[in-house]
Protein backbone atom coordinates (compact mmCIF):
# COMPACT_ATOMS: atom_id res chain seq x y z
CA UNK A 1 0.00 0.00 0.00
CA UNK A 2 1.52 3.08 -1.11
CA UNK A 3 0.75 6.32 1.02
CA UNK A 4 1.50 9.87 -0.16
CA UNK A 5 0.88 12.16 3.04
CA UNK A 6 -2.81 12.91 3.21
CA UNK A 7 -3.31 11.13 0.40
CA UNK A 8 -3.95 7.14 0.05
CA UNK A 9 -3.76 5.42 -3.74
CA UNK A 10 -5.95 2.30 -1.97
CA UNK A 11 -8.71 4.97 -0.43
CA UNK A 12 -8.84 6.97 -3.75
CA UNK A 13 -8.86 4.24 -5.92
CA UNK A 14 -11.87 2.55 -4.41
CA UNK A 15 -13.69 6.23 -3.38
CA UNK A 16 -13.84 7.03 -7.51
CA UNK A 17 -14.96 3.50 -7.79
CA UNK A 18 -17.60 4.22 -5.78
CA UNK A 19 -18.22 7.56 -7.60
CA UNK A 20 -16.88 9.76 -4.59
CA UNK A 21 -16.13 12.70 -7.07
CA UNK A 22 -14.80 15.15 -4.71
CA UNK A 23 -11.87 12.50 -3.64
CA UNK A 24 -10.49 13.06 -7.21
CA UNK A 25 -10.57 17.05 -6.65
CA UNK A 26 -9.24 16.61 -2.80
CA UNK A 27 -6.30 15.04 -4.91
CA UNK A 28 -6.60 17.97 -7.67
CA UNK A 29 -6.39 20.55 -5.01
CA UNK A 30 -3.76 18.68 -2.74
CA UNK A 31 -0.78 18.26 -5.45
CA UNK A 32 -1.66 21.57 -7.93
CA UNK A 33 0.55 24.30 -5.60
CA UNK A 34 3.11 21.20 -5.50
CA UNK A 35 3.14 20.43 -9.34
CA UNK A 36 2.87 24.09 -11.02
CA UNK A 37 5.71 24.96 -8.77
CA UNK A 38 7.57 21.55 -10.55
CA UNK A 39 6.52 21.96 -13.52
CA UNK A 40 8.09 25.55 -13.55
CA UNK A 41 11.06 24.69 -12.52
CA UNK A 42 11.08 21.51 -15.27
CA UNK A 43 9.99 23.35 -18.10
CA UNK A 44 10.55 26.74 -19.28
CA UNK A 45 6.75 27.88 -19.82
CA UNK A 46 3.61 29.71 -18.70
CA UNK A 47 1.43 28.69 -15.62
CA UNK A 48 -1.71 28.09 -18.30
CA UNK A 49 0.16 25.25 -19.27
CA UNK A 50 1.67 24.14 -16.47
CA UNK A 51 -1.63 24.28 -15.03
CA UNK A 52 -3.56 22.95 -18.50
CA UNK A 53 -1.66 20.10 -17.73
CA UNK A 54 -2.10 19.46 -14.49
CA UNK A 55 -5.89 19.28 -15.10
CA UNK A 56 -4.81 16.70 -17.97
CA UNK A 57 -3.23 14.12 -15.64
CA UNK A 58 -5.97 14.28 -13.02
CA UNK A 59 -8.45 13.69 -15.46
CA UNK A 60 -6.24 11.04 -16.98
CA UNK A 61 -5.80 9.13 -13.55
CA UNK A 62 -9.73 9.27 -13.33
CA UNK A 63 -10.67 8.03 -16.18
CA UNK A 64 -8.29 5.01 -15.97
CA UNK A 65 -9.54 4.43 -12.54
CA UNK A 66 -13.33 4.36 -14.16
CA UNK A 67 -12.23 1.79 -17.36
CA UNK A 68 -10.41 -0.34 -14.96
CA UNK A 69 -7.43 0.56 -16.53
CA UNK A 70 -5.75 1.42 -13.52
CA UNK A 71 -6.51 -1.00 -10.37
CA UNK A 72 -3.66 -0.64 -8.15
CA UNK A 73 -0.72 1.57 -7.90
CA UNK A 74 2.74 0.64 -7.85
CA UNK A 75 3.93 3.88 -7.38
CA UNK A 76 2.84 7.02 -5.25
CA UNK A 77 -0.33 8.83 -6.78
CA UNK A 78 2.09 12.22 -7.05
CA UNK A 79 4.61 10.31 -8.93
CA UNK A 80 2.14 8.90 -11.04
CA UNK A 81 0.13 12.22 -11.58
CA UNK A 82 3.31 14.28 -11.65
CA UNK A 83 4.64 11.65 -14.68
CA UNK A 84 1.24 12.02 -16.39
CA UNK A 85 1.30 15.60 -16.49
CA UNK A 86 5.34 15.52 -17.74
CA UNK A 87 3.93 13.60 -20.54
CA UNK A 88 1.02 16.15 -21.32
CA UNK A 89 3.59 18.87 -21.14
CA UNK A 90 5.74 16.92 -23.56
CA UNK A 91 2.68 16.59 -26.05
CA UNK A 92 0.53 19.31 -25.59
CA UNK A 93 4.09 21.61 -25.52
CA UNK A 94 6.90 19.93 -28.16
CA UNK A 95 8.74 23.19 -28.34
CA UNK A 96 8.14 24.00 -24.80
CA UNK A 97 12.06 23.99 -23.52
CA UNK A 98 12.49 21.31 -20.99
CA UNK A 99 15.15 22.37 -18.39
CA UNK A 100 17.38 18.59 -17.67
CA UNK A 101 17.83 17.50 -14.53
CA UNK A 102 16.38 13.80 -13.16
CA UNK A 103 14.55 13.67 -10.29
CA UNK A 104 11.90 10.54 -9.17
CA UNK A 105 9.28 11.22 -11.95
CA UNK A 106 12.07 10.62 -14.86
CA UNK A 107 12.93 7.32 -12.97
CA UNK A 108 9.25 6.26 -13.01
CA UNK A 109 8.69 7.05 -16.62
CA UNK A 110 12.14 5.10 -17.65
CA UNK A 111 10.79 2.30 -15.46
CA UNK A 112 7.67 2.29 -17.45
CA UNK A 113 6.23 1.23 -14.05
CA UNK A 114 2.64 0.50 -14.24
CA UNK A 115 1.77 3.99 -15.87
CA UNK A 116 -1.23 3.94 -18.57
CA UNK A 117 -0.80 7.27 -20.03
CA UNK A 118 -4.23 7.66 -21.98
CA UNK A 119 -3.89 8.38 -25.33
CA UNK A 120 -7.17 10.76 -25.74
CA UNK A 121 -9.50 10.39 -28.13
CA UNK A 122 -7.77 13.87 -29.86
CA UNK A 123 -9.37 14.07 -32.86
CA UNK A 124 -8.76 17.19 -35.09
CA UNK A 125 -10.00 20.50 -34.17
CA UNK A 126 -12.81 20.99 -36.76
CA UNK A 127 -14.36 17.45 -35.76
CA UNK A 128 -13.88 18.31 -31.95
CA UNK A 129 -15.95 21.65 -32.31
CA UNK A 130 -18.75 19.51 -34.30
CA UNK A 131 -19.43 16.70 -31.31
CA UNK A 132 -19.42 19.06 -28.56
CA UNK A 133 -21.83 21.32 -30.63
CA UNK A 134 -23.98 18.08 -31.17
CA UNK A 135 -23.98 17.24 -27.14
CA UNK A 136 -24.38 20.71 -26.58
CA UNK A 137 -27.94 20.95 -28.76
CA UNK A 138 -29.46 17.56 -26.24
CA UNK A 139 -32.15 18.87 -24.03
CA UNK A 140 -30.22 19.03 -20.73
CA UNK A 141 -31.56 15.57 -18.92
CA UNK A 142 -30.22 13.58 -22.52
CA UNK A 143 -27.00 15.43 -21.77
CA UNK A 144 -26.23 14.12 -18.55
CA UNK A 145 -27.35 10.61 -19.03
CA UNK A 146 -24.77 10.45 -21.65
CA UNK A 147 -21.52 12.53 -19.96
CA UNK A 148 -23.20 10.23 -16.92
CA UNK A 149 -22.98 6.70 -19.03
CA UNK A 150 -19.96 7.65 -21.17
CA UNK A 151 -17.77 9.50 -19.36
CA UNK A 152 -18.45 8.50 -15.83
CA UNK A 153 -19.06 4.88 -17.03
CA UNK A 154 -22.22 4.75 -14.70
CA UNK A 155 -24.02 1.32 -14.72
CA UNK A 156 -27.41 1.54 -15.63
CA UNK A 157 -28.98 0.83 -12.01
CA UNK A 158 -27.13 4.06 -11.08
CA UNK A 159 -28.27 6.07 -14.05
CA UNK A 160 -31.77 4.64 -12.88
CA UNK A 161 -31.32 5.73 -9.43
CA UNK A 162 -29.55 9.47 -9.96
CA UNK A 163 -32.18 10.11 -12.74
CA UNK A 164 -35.25 8.43 -10.85
CA UNK A 165 -36.47 6.24 -13.66
CA UNK A 166 -38.76 3.37 -12.83
CA UNK A 167 -37.14 0.46 -14.27
CA UNK A 168 -34.15 -0.54 -16.02
CA UNK A 169 -35.84 -0.87 -19.73
CA UNK A 170 -37.10 3.17 -19.36
CA UNK A 171 -33.53 3.71 -18.46
CA UNK A 172 -32.16 2.06 -21.14
CA UNK A 173 -34.91 3.16 -23.68
CA UNK A 174 -33.94 6.72 -22.68
CA UNK A 175 -30.36 6.44 -22.93
CA UNK A 176 -31.03 4.93 -26.70
CA UNK A 177 -33.20 7.54 -27.86
CA UNK A 178 -30.56 10.07 -26.04
CA UNK A 179 -27.50 8.58 -28.25
CA UNK A 180 -30.00 8.03 -31.32
CA UNK A 181 -30.95 11.85 -31.29
CA UNK A 182 -26.92 12.65 -30.96
CA UNK A 183 -26.46 10.75 -33.62
CA UNK A 184 -29.11 11.76 -35.98
CA UNK A 185 -27.94 15.50 -34.64
CA UNK A 186 -23.74 14.34 -36.23
CA UNK A 187 -25.13 13.08 -39.50
CA UNK A 188 -27.26 16.17 -39.80
CA UNK A 189 -24.18 18.09 -39.38
CA UNK A 190 -21.91 16.38 -40.89
CA UNK A 191 -24.33 16.09 -44.11
CA UNK A 192 -24.17 20.10 -43.87
CA UNK A 193 -27.74 20.26 -42.78
CA UNK A 194 -26.80 20.83 -39.24
CA UNK A 195 -30.32 22.08 -37.81
CA UNK A 196 -30.09 23.54 -34.28
CA UNK A 197 -32.49 22.27 -32.58
CA UNK A 198 -32.92 24.04 -28.74
CA UNK A 199 -31.94 21.84 -25.75
CA UNK B 1 -31.12 -0.96 -37.11
CA UNK B 2 -32.80 -3.19 -34.46
CA UNK B 3 -31.40 -2.91 -31.13
CA UNK B 4 -29.26 -6.30 -30.03
CA UNK B 5 -27.35 -5.11 -33.51
CA UNK B 6 -27.18 -1.26 -31.55
CA UNK B 7 -25.88 -3.27 -28.07
CA UNK B 8 -23.78 -5.54 -30.23
CA UNK B 9 -21.91 -2.56 -31.53
CA UNK B 10 -21.75 -0.43 -28.40
CA UNK B 11 -19.90 -4.45 -26.51
CA UNK B 12 -17.52 -3.76 -29.48
CA UNK B 13 -17.10 -0.03 -29.36
CA UNK B 14 -16.38 -0.93 -25.55
CA UNK B 15 -14.59 -3.72 -25.73
CA UNK B 16 -16.94 -5.73 -24.63
CA UNK B 17 -16.89 -8.71 -27.33
CA UNK B 18 -15.24 -11.85 -26.71
CA UNK B 19 -12.91 -12.44 -29.45
CA UNK B 20 -14.79 -14.93 -31.08
CA UNK B 21 -17.44 -12.18 -31.88
CA UNK B 22 -15.08 -9.57 -32.25
CA UNK B 23 -13.60 -11.63 -35.65
CA UNK B 24 -17.52 -11.89 -36.64
CA UNK B 25 -18.00 -8.35 -35.92
CA UNK B 26 -15.29 -6.61 -38.43
CA UNK B 27 -15.84 -9.07 -40.72
CA UNK B 28 -19.25 -8.07 -40.99
CA UNK B 29 -18.34 -4.17 -41.12
CA UNK B 30 -15.70 -5.42 -44.05
CA UNK B 31 -18.52 -6.52 -45.81
CA UNK B 32 -21.17 -4.17 -45.36
CA UNK B 33 -20.51 -0.20 -45.81
CA UNK B 34 -24.07 0.72 -44.16
CA UNK B 35 -23.39 -1.39 -41.03
CA UNK B 36 -19.73 0.43 -41.09
CA UNK B 37 -21.33 3.85 -41.24
CA UNK B 38 -23.80 2.94 -38.13
CA UNK B 39 -20.45 1.84 -36.22
CA UNK B 40 -18.65 4.70 -36.82
CA UNK B 41 -21.58 6.81 -36.32
CA UNK B 42 -22.34 5.23 -32.79
CA UNK B 43 -18.07 5.33 -31.97
CA UNK B 44 -18.66 9.15 -32.50
CA UNK B 45 -21.31 10.25 -30.58
CA UNK B 46 -19.58 8.27 -27.49
CA UNK B 47 -16.76 10.40 -28.53
CA UNK B 48 -19.21 13.36 -28.04
CA UNK B 49 -19.85 12.55 -24.64
CA UNK B 50 -16.54 11.57 -23.20
CA UNK B 51 -15.28 15.07 -24.83
CA UNK B 52 -17.82 16.53 -23.12
CA UNK B 53 -17.59 15.06 -19.67
CA UNK B 54 -13.97 15.88 -20.00
CA UNK B 55 -14.74 19.55 -20.75
CA UNK B 56 -17.19 20.01 -18.16
CA UNK B 57 -14.80 18.04 -15.53
CA UNK B 58 -12.09 20.84 -16.49
CA UNK B 59 -14.14 23.28 -15.93
CA UNK B 60 -14.99 22.21 -12.56
CA UNK B 61 -11.33 21.68 -11.77
CA UNK B 62 -10.50 24.95 -13.25
CA UNK B 63 -13.51 26.54 -11.21
CA UNK B 64 -11.92 25.56 -7.85
CA UNK B 65 -10.06 27.66 -5.83
CA UNK B 66 -6.94 26.71 -4.72
CA UNK B 67 -7.57 25.75 -1.07
CA UNK B 68 -3.58 25.35 -0.15
CA UNK B 69 -4.48 21.55 0.38
CA UNK B 70 -1.00 20.13 -0.08
CA UNK B 71 0.52 17.42 1.47
CA UNK B 72 4.29 18.14 1.59
CA UNK B 73 5.11 21.88 3.30
CA UNK B 74 6.46 24.09 0.12
CA UNK B 75 10.12 23.56 -0.94
CA UNK B 76 11.04 27.51 -0.11
CA UNK B 77 9.61 28.14 3.19
CA UNK B 78 12.35 29.48 4.33
CA UNK B 79 12.12 32.21 2.09
CA UNK B 80 8.66 32.81 2.81
CA UNK B 81 9.36 32.45 6.76
CA UNK B 82 11.78 35.48 5.99
CA UNK B 83 10.03 37.38 4.00
CA UNK B 84 7.48 36.99 6.75
CA UNK B 85 9.98 38.47 9.03
CA UNK B 86 10.58 41.34 7.21
CA UNK B 87 6.78 42.52 6.61
CA UNK B 88 6.54 42.36 10.04
CA UNK B 89 9.69 44.46 10.84
CA UNK B 90 9.17 46.98 7.82
CA UNK B 91 5.04 47.20 8.96
CA UNK B 92 6.62 47.92 12.97
CA UNK B 93 8.90 50.70 11.27
CA UNK B 94 6.00 52.15 8.89
CA UNK B 95 3.75 52.15 11.95
CA UNK B 96 6.19 54.06 14.44
CA UNK B 97 7.17 56.82 12.03
CA UNK B 98 3.50 57.29 11.08
CA UNK B 99 2.91 58.24 14.95
CA UNK B 100 5.13 60.78 14.71
CA UNK B 101 2.30 63.45 13.19
CA UNK B 102 -0.96 62.10 14.10
CA UNK B 103 -1.65 65.70 15.24
CA UNK B 104 -2.74 67.19 11.77
CA UNK B 105 -5.61 64.71 11.36
CA UNK B 106 -8.02 66.67 13.96
CA UNK B 107 -7.44 69.97 12.67
CA UNK B 108 -9.56 69.12 9.65
CA UNK B 109 -12.15 67.66 11.35
CA UNK B 110 -12.57 64.55 9.71
CA UNK B 111 -12.03 62.25 12.75
CA UNK B 112 -14.12 62.65 15.69
CA UNK B 113 -12.25 61.59 18.48
CA UNK B 114 -8.59 61.38 19.08
CA UNK B 115 -9.00 58.78 21.44
CA UNK B 116 -10.13 56.75 19.13
CA UNK B 117 -7.03 54.72 18.33
CA UNK B 118 -8.39 51.51 16.89
CA UNK B 119 -9.89 53.71 13.44
CA UNK B 120 -8.76 51.97 10.57
CA UNK B 121 -9.75 55.06 8.93
CA UNK B 122 -6.88 56.53 10.56
CA UNK B 123 -4.60 55.25 7.77
CA UNK B 124 -6.47 56.46 5.15
CA UNK B 125 -6.02 60.17 3.16
CA UNK B 126 -8.73 63.12 4.20
CA UNK B 127 -10.19 62.91 1.36
CA UNK B 128 -11.16 59.31 1.00
CA UNK B 129 -12.55 59.33 4.70
CA UNK B 130 -14.68 62.36 3.66
CA UNK B 131 -15.90 60.41 0.48
CA UNK B 132 -16.36 57.45 2.18
CA UNK B 133 -18.49 59.60 4.84
CA UNK B 134 -20.41 61.47 1.55
CA UNK B 135 -21.27 57.52 0.45
CA UNK B 136 -25.24 57.09 0.14
CA UNK B 137 -25.70 54.36 3.08
CA UNK B 138 -29.19 53.17 1.44
CA UNK B 139 -26.65 51.53 -1.41
CA UNK B 140 -25.41 49.19 1.50
CA UNK B 141 -28.67 48.32 3.08
CA UNK B 142 -31.25 48.67 0.35
CA UNK B 143 -33.75 46.31 2.61
CA UNK B 144 -33.82 48.32 5.63
CA UNK B 145 -36.76 48.95 7.35
CA UNK B 146 -36.74 52.66 8.21
CA UNK B 147 -36.50 53.89 4.99
CA UNK B 148 -37.12 57.53 3.69
CA UNK B 149 -40.48 58.22 1.74
CA UNK B 150 -38.28 59.53 -1.03
CA UNK B 151 -36.75 56.21 -1.28
CA UNK B 152 -39.78 54.16 -0.09
CA UNK B 153 -41.53 55.73 -3.72
CA UNK B 154 -38.48 55.46 -5.91
CA UNK B 155 -39.09 51.41 -4.66
CA UNK B 156 -42.31 51.28 -5.08
CA UNK B 157 -41.82 52.75 -8.59
CA UNK B 158 -38.83 49.75 -9.59
CA UNK B 159 -41.29 47.27 -8.56
CA UNK B 160 -44.33 48.28 -10.31
CA UNK B 161 -41.73 48.26 -13.52
CA UNK B 162 -40.57 45.04 -12.18
CA UNK B 163 -44.06 43.80 -12.53
CA UNK B 164 -44.63 45.29 -16.29
CA UNK B 165 -41.58 43.83 -17.50
CA UNK B 166 -41.13 40.63 -15.72
CA UNK B 167 -42.56 37.61 -17.57
CA UNK B 168 -40.77 34.13 -17.14
CA UNK B 169 -38.89 32.89 -20.12
CA UNK B 170 -40.40 30.37 -22.51
CA UNK B 171 -39.47 29.45 -25.95
CA UNK B 172 -40.64 26.15 -27.87
CA UNK B 173 -37.81 23.97 -27.06
CA UNK B 174 -39.48 24.30 -23.26
CA UNK B 175 -42.85 23.13 -24.43
CA UNK B 176 -43.04 19.58 -22.88
CA UNK B 177 -45.50 18.03 -25.13
CA UNK B 178 -42.44 18.18 -27.84
CA UNK B 179 -40.40 15.93 -25.74
CA UNK B 180 -41.00 12.05 -25.94
CA UNK B 181 -42.63 10.59 -23.01
CA UNK B 182 -41.48 7.85 -19.73
CA UNK B 183 -44.21 5.27 -18.35
CA UNK B 184 -43.85 7.70 -15.73
CA UNK B 185 -42.75 11.11 -15.10
CA UNK B 186 -39.11 11.61 -13.99
CA UNK B 187 -38.75 14.81 -11.80
CA UNK B 188 -37.28 16.02 -14.50
CA UNK B 189 -40.46 15.96 -16.62
CA UNK B 190 -42.22 17.47 -13.19
CA UNK B 191 -40.05 20.89 -13.28
CA UNK B 192 -40.49 21.15 -17.30
CA UNK B 193 -44.08 20.86 -16.84
CA UNK B 194 -44.59 22.77 -13.97
CA UNK B 195 -42.69 25.30 -14.89
CA UNK B 196 -44.21 25.29 -18.30
CA UNK B 197 -47.65 25.26 -16.89
CA UNK B 198 -46.54 28.93 -14.56
CA UNK B 199 -46.46 26.50 -11.30
CA UNK B 200 -43.23 27.91 -10.86
CA UNK B 201 -43.83 26.75 -6.51
CA UNK B 202 -44.49 23.53 -7.62
CA UNK B 203 -41.28 23.80 -10.35
CA UNK B 204 -38.71 24.85 -7.67
CA UNK B 205 -39.63 21.52 -5.33
CA UNK B 206 -39.18 19.80 -8.40
CA UNK B 207 -35.95 20.84 -9.26
CA UNK B 208 -35.02 20.39 -5.62
CA UNK B 209 -35.77 16.27 -7.02
CA UNK B 210 -33.60 16.45 -9.87
CA UNK B 211 -30.16 14.60 -9.73
CA UNK B 212 -27.00 16.51 -8.82
CA UNK B 213 -26.04 16.82 -12.58
CA UNK B 214 -28.88 18.51 -13.39
CA UNK B 215 -29.11 20.83 -10.66
CA UNK B 216 -25.55 22.01 -11.96
CA UNK B 217 -27.10 22.48 -15.67
CA UNK B 218 -26.49 26.29 -16.45
CA UNK B 219 -29.87 25.80 -18.69
CA UNK B 220 -32.26 24.47 -15.82
CA UNK B 221 -30.25 26.59 -13.14
CA UNK B 222 -31.94 29.80 -15.67
CA UNK B 223 -35.26 28.29 -15.65
CA UNK B 224 -35.21 27.80 -11.73
CA UNK B 225 -33.85 31.32 -11.78
CA UNK B 226 -36.67 32.55 -13.18
CA UNK B 227 -39.28 30.59 -11.25
CA UNK B 228 -37.66 32.37 -7.93
CA UNK B 229 -38.14 35.69 -9.54
CA UNK B 230 -41.46 34.74 -10.22
CA UNK B 231 -42.64 33.86 -6.56
CA UNK B 232 -40.39 36.83 -5.67
CA UNK B 233 -36.91 35.45 -4.21
CA UNK B 234 -35.21 38.15 -6.56
CA UNK B 235 -31.69 37.65 -4.34
CA UNK B 236 -32.01 33.81 -5.14
CA UNK B 237 -32.53 34.85 -8.24
CA UNK B 238 -29.98 37.42 -9.13
CA UNK B 239 -27.08 35.03 -7.48
CA UNK B 240 -28.23 32.33 -10.44
CA UNK B 241 -28.25 34.56 -13.01
CA UNK B 242 -24.86 35.98 -11.85
CA UNK B 243 -23.32 32.87 -12.69
CA UNK B 244 -24.94 31.49 -15.31
CA UNK B 245 -23.09 34.81 -16.66
CA UNK B 246 -20.00 34.81 -15.29
CA UNK B 247 -19.82 30.71 -16.65
CA UNK B 248 -21.13 31.56 -20.02
CA UNK B 249 -21.98 28.04 -20.84
CA UNK B 250 -26.05 28.14 -20.76
CA UNK B 251 -27.62 29.04 -24.17
CA UNK B 252 -29.83 31.47 -22.14
CA UNK B 253 -26.45 33.58 -21.25
CA UNK B 254 -27.61 37.02 -23.17
CA UNK B 255 -31.27 36.44 -21.84
CA UNK B 256 -30.04 35.82 -17.92
CA UNK B 257 -28.21 39.56 -18.32
CA UNK B 258 -32.05 41.17 -19.22
CA UNK B 259 -33.24 38.56 -16.33
CA UNK B 260 -30.66 39.74 -14.04
CA UNK B 261 -31.28 43.44 -14.54
CA UNK B 262 -35.01 42.61 -13.49
CA UNK B 263 -33.94 41.16 -10.47
CA UNK B 264 -31.99 43.77 -9.23
CA UNK B 265 -34.87 46.55 -10.24
CA UNK B 266 -36.78 43.84 -8.37
CA UNK B 267 -34.41 44.27 -4.80
CA UNK B 268 -34.21 48.17 -5.67
CA UNK B 269 -30.66 48.30 -6.64
CA UNK B 270 -31.54 50.70 -9.50
CA UNK B 271 -27.96 51.79 -9.78
CA UNK B 272 -27.07 48.19 -10.78
CA UNK B 273 -29.72 47.57 -13.60
CA UNK B 274 -29.29 50.89 -15.02
CA UNK B 275 -25.15 49.99 -15.55
CA UNK B 276 -26.63 45.84 -17.12
CA UNK B 277 -29.66 47.39 -19.12
CA UNK B 278 -27.16 50.19 -20.93
CA UNK B 279 -24.69 47.28 -21.89
CA UNK B 280 -27.93 45.27 -23.50
CA UNK B 281 -29.04 48.46 -25.03
CA UNK B 282 -26.23 49.00 -27.05
CA UNK B 283 -25.50 44.73 -27.98
CA UNK B 284 -27.49 44.34 -31.03
CA UNK B 285 -27.09 40.89 -31.01
CA UNK B 286 -28.83 40.26 -27.65
CA UNK B 287 -32.70 39.88 -28.33
CA UNK B 288 -33.63 41.95 -25.54
CA UNK B 289 -31.94 45.17 -26.93
CA UNK B 290 -35.42 46.89 -27.77
CA UNK B 291 -36.80 45.64 -24.10
CA UNK B 292 -33.93 46.95 -22.63
CA UNK B 293 -33.95 50.31 -24.43
CA UNK B 294 -37.71 50.72 -23.22
CA UNK B 295 -37.11 49.82 -19.65
CA UNK B 296 -34.39 52.55 -19.54
CA UNK B 297 -36.72 55.44 -20.91
CA UNK B 298 -39.17 54.64 -18.31
CA UNK B 299 -36.45 54.28 -15.67
CA UNK B 300 -35.01 57.52 -16.64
Amino acid sequence: MKNTGLFNADQILIAVREGQRDAIENLYDGFREDFLSWAGRRFSGNQEDFEDAWQDAVIVFYENIIAGKVKALHCEVRTYLFAVGYKRLLKNNRKMKRIFWRDDIDDTLQKGHDLIISEWDDPWAEERELLLNAMNQLSPQCHSLLVGRYFDEKKLEEIQQEFHFNTPNSTSASLSRCLNKLKEIIAGMKAGSGKETPS
Amino acid sequence: MDEKELERIERYLLNDLTEQERAAFEEKMKADAAFRHEVELHSRAISAAKMKGRELMKERLSQRKPTGGRSHPPRNWVAILLLSFLAVIAIFWWQTTKSDEPKKLPENGSISSPADTTNSSKALPIDSIQHQQNQPKEEKTPEKKNVSPHIANKRHATEKLFAQYFQPYRDESLDPSSRGSEDEPTPFDRFQLAYWEGKHEAALTAFEELALALKRNDNLLFLKANSLLAVGDARAASAIFEGIIANGRSRFRSQAQWYLALAYLKMGEQRKADSLLKQLATDEKNARQSDAKKLLKELE
